[in-house]
């Protein structure tokens, strides 16, 4: 393999990892808003624009797993990180966390290569 | 090649997660479609002050509450078939019942609902009080079984004009559906279908289902690619005696070669 095809790998990771931090963050709002929506809803009972968020929230989400997807198989994560990583979606403030150490992992991976 | 316990595993767990996206999916997707129930008539009346024999039940008085009293006729009794209650497919049983005071006109009356081959246990005897609501006699649309003749003793609909020809006049039109069916009995209450309105569309649950749908087909995709990922690498390997190997041998090594 010529360095110009590994320089063009480490170039898609990268916006690979740039794509899935996009949606791990919106992921992670919506699912802090959502949260907000469930709580004025179910316990305060109003009605407010965040009624909204559960309608799309799902859409989000499944834009986040098709990210951490795509980053996986490049990374060449095992299958359990990837799960771990998608379920970590669905937890309020982990996402962030989450995100915070793949990213840290992946331009780790991406100096060392 | 791929028939390791790991990959059998991997395949199980990808069967009960699609199991468990279709079965979400298509349970949010039925209740997007769902019926609600309209609140009776509030007063109750006595049925013999708001129908006559022989009359159609009067518009304003559908889907009232009423109390008659009188007795079952034990061999005047038809299944209605092809009746769902809670998913399952059954039966409405209807017996007629010969009013007090009403010069023996009898009124067909909903004892209750069972499943399809259940047994049905025979009515009350003698004088009883019972409760229920009026409804109006089923329409001919609601005939789904085309001319296929039905077995003696069942019919499809309840249809004042048929059961006519079945049963002893004088008859009162319409019919009466039993608000609580015989205790210890497997009769299982029917609600009214004149206080069941359409709801409308519930886009919110539609979405929650094509959204579980789409995360089972998620799950296959991810599935899918692991495989194909698996297998190139196997091709890739040169210790693995794969007679498949020979032919990818030479392509480049698109994914080992990152960890370098």
């Amino acid at each position: 393999m010529t360095n110009s095809t590994a320089a063009e790998k480490a170039k898609a990771t990268r916006s690979a990892l740039t794509r899935y931090r996009v949606m791990a963050w919106a992921a992670g709002i919506g699912l802090l808003l959502l949260c907000a929506n469930m709580f004025l809803r179910y316990v305060l009972d109003v009605e407010t624009v965040l009624d909204l968020v559960p309608r799309v929230h799902g859409f989000v989400y499944m834009g986040y797993l098709v990210t951490v997807f795509d980053l996986s198989f490049r990374m060449k994560w095992s299958l359990s990180k990837g799960v771990l990583v998608c379920l970590a979606g669905t937890v309020p403030f982990l996402s962030f966390v989450a995100e915070h150490r793949i990213t840290r992992q992946t331009r780790e991976a991406l100096a060392a290569s | 090649m791929l028939l390791t316990p790991r990959w059998v595993g991997r395949f199980a767990l990808l069967l009960v997660v699609v199991a468990v996206c279709a079965w979400l999916g298509s349970w949010l997707w039925g209740r997007a479609w769902g019926e609600t129930v309209r609140a009776p008539l509030a007063s109750v009346a006595a049925f013999t002050d708001v129908h006559q024999p022989g009359v159609s039940v009067d518009q304003a008085e559908v889907g009232r509450r009423v109390t008659l009293s009188g007795s079952f006729v034990p061999d005047q009794e038809l299944l209605v078939v092809d009746r769902q209650q809670s998913d399952r497919l059954g039966v409405w049983v209807l017996t007629a019942f010969e009013v007090e005071g009403a010069d023996g006109a009898v009124v067909p009356v909903v004892r209750g609902w069972v499943p399809s081959g259940e047994s049905v246990p025979p009515p009350p005897k003698g004088r009883v009080a019972i409760a229920g609501w009026l409804e109006p006699t089923e329409s001919d649309a609601l005939r789904k079984r085309g001319r296929d003749p039905l077995p003696d003793g069942q019919v499809e609909i309840v249809s004042s004009a048929e059961l006519l020809s079945l049963w002893q006049p004088p008859l009162y039109q319409g019919f009466v559906i039993q608000q609580q069916p015989q205790p210890e009995s497997p009769l299982v209450g029917v609600s009214p279908p004149s206080l069941t309105v359409e709801q409308p569309v519930d886009w919110q649950n539609a979405a929650y289902g094509i959204q579980w749908w789409l995360f089972g087909l998620f799950a296959i995709f991810w599935f899918v690619r692991m495989v194909r990922v698996e297998r190139e690498d196997l091709a890739a390997e040169p210790d693995v005696p794969d007679p498949g190997s020979l032919d990818t041998m030479e392509a480049p090594d698109e994914y080992g070669s990152s960890k370098g």
